[in-house]
This record gives structure tokens, sequence and C-alpha cells, in this order.
């Protein structure tokens, strides 16, 4: 095992401090994730789930312990613009249409925006908005925001995309349809993507890697493997070792 | 007759005839005297006769209005977005500037006449005065305001200090720099017309009084109408502009009850 490793965690704590006392969000993470994994965490609500994503990308200090990001300190791999990142809720700027929020990283990051007209419409023709790339979020479903939101975090072609529930408020359908578009999108660019999701069908389908979180301490509780060929279509999910993998999840999930 | 109480235009005009018929109603019945309340068509009678009066000194309270309220919001922009995007200066000044909107222009106003002089410039900087202290307090909070989840995503995409400023936190606050230039457009005509009251040789607060030393009734109804109307006016042009700039904000989307 000596493929490159885009994070690594060590002995990991995060204690959030109040008036009504001292929370322990994290304690003794451990990970390591490979280049070009897609990385699911699951886990019961309150686990720590997005907190551990929030240390990764530099949203939360830690409170000891050690976390390294495509080499570097997360605070250096956000200013070099290692990782993107995708929401609970698509966050699009309401007084912005599909193109320029997309656009929206190339401003900031002090780039020539003309040079990225032709990227957009691939990117917006990659989540299937084709026709929409006028369109204000208003004008939008909430699945569409979504996937603007999905283009946006993929304009700077970040070695890392970190997802929070990027589906979770959508129904089942239009869930599938966008993870069936997640993995084509990943097959092409082969980030490192962690996947943070509540379902459990979902994370397999889509992972190399499911963590199992548990909570109050948050905690690692065991790593699944998943190891379907890829690509994978939707016919995995009536395999035996599907079940065998949903059940071993389910069980854990329930044994809090 | 239900499609006619849900239109649009129809509930104010059906309103302002209700008014009026009160009005004249209550003149006729009551027997009122024109030195105490004249009728609509004694008003209209005063304009049509001085038109060029009212025009005269309508136009120069507008401009002392118009150039204060632009002077002043100006300021007030500027201070705000200074105090939002400085900590040292929030903390250093915004005491002050609270403290600042507790004077009463009224009491202030003589003073600057006498500072700036008994020109228009006087009644502009009065006007300004009022505009730009709301002005300050509204760009302050609005640009405080921005989302958790746009903060977070401009922090993740390493945004400089510049950027958040102009491409998120200006753009929060256009709703809220709004409301204050909605609010300061009609008092910069009042602060305007209390400046003329003070001391002034033309415009409304001018006419009004002047009618006022000889009992000219229909005349100070007339002067007050012109200024609500011309307060009126400002607004609207103002309500305009923010649907130009602002219509993404929930604030201007109809309430679904």
């Amino acid at each position: 095992m000596s493929r490159i490793k885009s994070i690594i965690v060590k002995k990991l704590n995060k204690v959030f401090e109040s008036k009504s006392g001292n929370f322990e969000a994290l304690s003794d993470i451990n990970i390591e994730i490979n280049k070009g994994d897609f990385i699911s965490i699951i886990g019961p609500s309150g686990c720590g789930k997005t907190t551990l994503m929030r240390c990764l990308s530099n949203l939360e200090d830690t409170t000891s312990g050690f976390i390294e990001i495509n080499g570097k300190t997360p605070d250096s791999a956000r200013k070099d613009r290692d990782f993107g990142m995708v929401f609970q809720t698509s966050g699009l700027l309401s007084w912005r249409n599909s193109i320029e929020n997309v656009l929206l990283p190339i401003e900031l990051a002090g780039k020539d925006k003309n040079n990225y007209k032709n990227k957009v419409n691939e990117l917006l023709d990659l989540v299937n908005l084709k026709g929409f790339e006028k369109n204000y979020p208003e004008e939008l479903s909430g699945g569409m925001q979504q996937r603007v939101s999905i283009a946006r975090s993929l304009i700077l072609e970040p070695q890392i995309l970190f997802m929070d529930e990027p589906f979770g408020a959508l129904d089942h359908i239009t869930r599938e349809k966008l993870n069936i578009e997640l993995l084509n999108i990943w097959e092409k660019r082969k980030q490192t993507i962690i996947f943070i999701t509540h379902n459990i069908r979902e994370a397999i389908f889509l992972s190399d890697q499911i963590l199992v979180m548990t909570s109050n301490p948050g905690k690692i509780k065991k790593i699944l493997t998943v190891d379907f060929e890829r690509p994978r279509s939707d016919e995995i999910k009536n395999l035996e070792k599907f079940k065998d993998l949903e059940l071993e999840g389910e069980t854990l999930l329930k044994s809090e | 007759m239900k499609k006619l109480i849900e239109s649009k235009w129809f509930p104010p005009i059906f309103f302002l005839i209700l008014l009026f018929v009160v009005w004249v109603g209550s003149i006729l019945i009551f027997k009122i005297p024109t030195y105490l309340l004249p009728s609509p068509i004694k008003i209209y009678k005063e304009i049509a006769q001085n038109l060029y009066l009212f025009a005269f000194n309508g136009f120069w309270t507008l401009v002392e209005a118009v150039a204060g309220y632009l002077l002043g919001g100006s300021f007030g922009l500027l201070l705000g977005s200074l105090l939002a995007y400085s900590k040292f200066f929030e903390r250093g000044f915004l005491p002050y500037v609270v403290g600042a909107t507790t004077i009463p222009i009224v009491a202030f106003a003589p003073l600057v006449i006498i500072y700036v002089g008994f020109g228009i410039a006087s009644k502009i900087v009065i006007a300004a005065i009022v505009s730009f202290f709301p002005l300050t307090l509204y760009t302050l909070k609005g640009m405080q305001s921005s989302d958790f989840i746009h903060r977070d995503l401009f922090y993740v995409l390493a945004a400089s200090r510049f950027n958040v400023f102009i491409k998120l936190q200006l753009q929060s606050a256009l709703p809220y720099i709004f409301t204050a230039m909605k609010q300061t457009s009609t008092i910069a005509v009042i602060a305007a017309i209390i400046a003329e009251y003070i001391q002034a040789d033309r415009g409304f607060g001018y006419l009004i009084l002047q009618s006022s030393y000889v009992m000219d009734i229909p005349r100070m109804w007339s002067a007050v109408l012109f200024s609500c109307v011309l307060a009126m006016s400002f607004y609207g042009l103002v309500v305009l502009v923010e649907k130009k700039f602002v219509w993404w904000h929930s604030s201007l989307k109809e309430l679904k009850i």
C-alpha cells in the first residue's frame, strides 16, 4: 500500500466549549485516505460527521491532533485551493444566475473568467443543466440548485472534493439520478471525494470505503471496504454482497 | 366586483375617493368655514392660479432635499462600509454614531444655519445630516448580515478580504441599504422644510410659514399637499431603483399565507 495519501488524520480531537458545558464532538479520529478514492462518512445525526468535514476543510479549528491535506495543513491547502466543497444546501448567491454562480470560484481566485466560458458550459452540461444557464436560483428546483453548486465546486478542478450530504434534501429518485451523475463525473476526473450521507445504500453504491461513525463522543466505529467493480450500475444493488454490506452497515448504526 | 377588489389600482383609488367624500361632506354638513378647512376645490383653484409659485418653491425644496440626500447618503454608505470593514473603527465610532442619531434635528438646525450660512447650502447640510445616520447604521447592519453558508463558501474558496467585501457583504447589504434609502428619501424632504422654517427665502417651508402669518389656509394646505406629493414621488423613485438592484431578495416577494 504505497499509494499517495490525499488526507491523513491522526488523533484528532474536537471539543466545543460553551456556557452549558463542554461537548466532545470528535474523539481520537484516525484516517488515511488514498488519492482518487471515493470515501463516504455515515453515522447518526449529531455524530460529528459535519464537524469532521469542517475540520478537514479548515472551517473549524481542531482541539488537538494532526491533519494533513495533500501534504499540507488544512489552512494552506485551502489557500492553495486544493479542495472544493458542496454544502448541505446549495448556498448559491441569489443575485447571480447559474453561469455567474459557477464562475464565482474563478473570480475569487483572481483568474480571468473569459477563459472559462467553455468550461462553465461543459460543467453545466455535465450536471444536466443545459438550457438553465441564465436562470437565477429562485427559478431552479432544489435538485437543480444543488447541481449548480456541484458544477461550482468542480470549476477549479480541485484534487479533493468535500460533499456534506449534498443530496440530503432531495427525493429518492432525484437522489439516485444525481448519484449516478456524480459517479460519472468522478470517473472522468478521479478526484478524491469525501461524501457525508445518512443513507447506507447510497454510501455503498458510491464508495470505495465507508467510515461508520458513532456519536457522543464522535468516533469512527468501523471502516467498511466496498470493492464492486467500476464503473458501477444500478444492478449491483441486487447482488448478495450489496445486501450483506447494507445489513452490516445498518447493524453498526443501530447498535448505538 | 371580486376582480375589482383584488385589483392593484382599485383599493388606493377607492379610499382616495372616500377621503374626498368625507372631506367635502363634512364641510357641507357641518358648515366648516374656509379659513378652518378649505374644500378640495378651493385648494385646486389655489394651486391652478399660483402654479408658478408652487413650482418655484417646490423646486428649491426638492433641490435641497435631493442634494442633501445624496450627499449624506453617500457619506453614510462610506462610513457604514468602513465600520463593517474594520472592527477597530466599529468599536471606536459606533457609540458616537448611535448617540448622534438622538440629536433632534430641529434643535440642531439653527446651529447649522449659523455655521453654514443663509443660502441653500445650510438646508442641504441639514437634509444630509438626517440622511447620513440611517445609511451608516443600515449599511453596517446589512454588511454584517450575510448568510453563514455564504461566509463558509467564501472562506473555503480562499476569497480575499476585498472580494468578501465587494462580492458578498455589499450585495447582502443592499436590501438594508435600500430600506434606509427609502426611509431617508421622505425624511430628507421633511428636514429641508424644517430648515426652511428656521430661515429661508424660498421653498415650501418658507411658503407655509409666510402663508401662516396671513392665515392663508388654502395656500398652506396646498403647500402641505405638494410637499407630500414631492416626498412620495421621491420615495417612489427610490423604490423603482430598489426593484432594479435587489429584485432577488425575499423582502420584495409577496408573502403567502
